[in-house]
């Protein structure tokens, strides 16, 4: 696959070290998903992609992960590898996540970023792909050295067929990579949000499931079994799915936070925790922009849900508050202040709203 | 008919031109446009290309400002996709406001150090403060403070980096909050 070994070359050190400074700004923020375990289990499974690579080359390549819940993973020349918490929730399979991965690591080996820079006439060109992302002031300054908005179509799709080629060799299941592509379409169509991230973007999604059909079928694998490696996966899925609940609860992206909790309950039927979330899901639910949300009946959902919580762990202080709030908001006044009361007693918390809400008359 | 023409253009011209900054008297102001009043501290300027909002600054924009935001329920808000909507409690709105910060991909390390609940002009409204470090790595505090008035939320946002300037200008932006009120007939 791919060119002859390389040496770094006079321009492309520039990138790498533009690299450096951004790969440094992040490496140093609390965007940094802090489970050394996970980036290990990520590094490894890099490592068995790199095995197949059969060339020589100068760069380290680096899993890190980001607490960030866009569907997005990017590469810079200089090696690192970042993984938003988002997209491997989206993973059922370490297959999956290694097809992300392969494609990734494809586009730093065979030095797109470089290609990508020479292929365009002057500077200004460049940076005006990146024009009109107001709210993603912080990215569009990565994006200029790593592979987060994509390249150009042929060069996508060179990284299609060398991370093909790299699940292939390593035994990954590569039936897993158009599933996950397809799995990434769906869950943006659940929140219709547009974001100017390359794995974020429908028509490159479907270009990317239909590159792998075709190589899938070229090579005659669609009936060949790989390795799947799920239950390492597994192993690490739960505290991801957690993070990425958290993260998208914030973000307002209740569709995907409702399938993260349920594939949560799903795997931990008999856990306190996610019942809890699916009471926080249907409690902060709001409306899209059209579709009208019938609020009386997510809070009644909400309810049950913090019950449910409620029945598997009786002292899971949240699952209170969170039926107090919804009380609140509904002005059953004695019964949410008896449910703060029942939660101060156990959080040991001191939350002034709730004070001041007990306080009144 | 020449001379004319040319009178005309630079009439036209340093007409439409407007300064970044015009400075403010120390006095009540009511903005009718945001449907608000409030005292404005001595030597603060108005920035008049902040966009929406009132945008107030004493020594640059970096160095210390103040802002006043109206929200209508349902407005789209800048970072996160949650909106504020009818029948949120004031926590529920700081909440709101909390995710919103904390989607903004510019900040690293923000925080919020306090949150409680006040009463802005005889209103319930929320209170946090919080701190963050720009991408340069500036540390910079904040505090912000809102409340709800009809179908929208008013917020007051003050912002100076950590060190020297919070301290120096904090005393204006209570001050200025102290006497923060929404105008009777706000649109």
């Amino acid at each position: 696959m791919g060119e002859e070994g390389y040496k770094i070359e006079t321009d492309e050190k520039r990138i790498h070290n533009r690299s450096d400074e951004a790969a440094d700004i992040l490496n140093d923020s609390d965007y940094i998903y802090d489970n050394p375990a996970f980036e290990s289990y990520l590094n490894r499974i890099a490592q068995k992609l790199l095995d197949t690579y059969p060339y020589t080359h100068d760069v380290s390549i680096r899993m890190r992960v980001l607490k960030d819940p866009e569907f997005n993973a990017f590469a810079f020349a200089n090696g690192f590898v970042y993984f938003h918490v988002g997209i491997i929730a989206l993973a059922e399979n370490e297959a999956q996540l290694a097809s992300i991965m392969a494609h990734e690591i494809t586009h730093v080996l065979e030095r797109h970023l470089i290609k990508k820079q020479r292929s365009l006439y002057n500077k200004t060109a460049f940076l005006s792909l990146f024009d009109g992302l107001g709210v993603y002031a912080l990215f569009p300054a990565l994006m200029t050295v790593s592979s987060m908005a994509g390249f150009s179509q042929s060069l996508e799709s060179r990284a299609d067929v060398g991370g093909f080629d790299m699940l292939k060799k390593a035994g990954y299941d590569v039936n897993q990579a158009p599933k996950m592509f397809s799995g990434m379409i769906d869950y943006l169509k659940g929140e219709k949000i547009k974001t100017p991230f390359f794995f974020s973007s429908h028509p490159k999604l479907k270009k990317r499931v239909k590159n792998f059909n075709r190589l899938i079928t070229k090579n005659n694998l669609k009936d060949v079994k790989g390795r799947v490696n799920s239950d390492e996966f597994n192993g690490f899925i739960n505290d991801v799915l957690l993070e990425n609940i958290h993260l998208v609860l914030s973000r307002g992206y209740f569709s995907t936070a409702e399938k993260n909790v349920e594939r949560y309950i799903k795997k931990n039927p008999d856990d306190a925790l996610g019942y809890y979330y699916r009471g926080e899901v249907y409690r902060q639910w709001q409306n899209k922009k059209k579709k009208k949300r019938d609020k009386a009946e997510d809070f009644d959902k909400a309810i049950l849900a913090y019950d449910q919580a409620l029945k598997y762990d009786a002292q899971h202080a949240d699952a209170y508050k969170g039926k107090a709030r919804i009380f609140q908001r509904q002005k059953k006044h004695d019964k949410a202040k008896k449910l703060f009361k029942k939660y101060l007693a156990l959080s040991n918390d001191q939350d002034p709203y709730i004070q001041q809400y007990l306080n009144k008359e | 008919m020449k001379k004319y023409i040319v009178i005309l253009c630079v009439v036209l011209c340093s007409g439409c031109a407007m300064t970044a900054w015009s400075p403010l008297k120390a006095k009540e102001y009511k903005f009718r446009g945001m449907g608000i009043k409030t005292t404005i501290p001595s030597d603060w300027y108005r920035n008049n290309l902040g966009g929406k909002g009132l945008h107030i600054s004493k020594d640059g924009m970096a160095l210390n400002l103040i802002s006043i935001n109206k929200f209508k329920f349902r407005q789209k808000l800048p970072h996160t996709e949650k909106k504020y909507e009818e029948g949120m409690t004031i926590q529920d709105i700081a909440d709101v406001t909390i995710d919103n910060i904390k989607a903004n991909k510019s900040i690293f390390n923000f925080k919020v150090n306090t949150n409680t609940p006040i009463t802005i002009s005889g209103l319930d409204a929320y209170r946090f403060e919080y701190s963050y470090e720009t991408e340069q790595g500036l540390k910079k505090k904040g505090i912000t403070c809102g409340l709800v008035e009809g179908k929208r939320v008013y917020a007051v946002t003050y912002e100076a980096p950590r060190l020297h300037y919070y301290d120096k200008t904090l005393s204006d932006f209570e001050s200025l909050v102290s006497s923060f009120e929404v105008l009777s007939i706000s649109k």
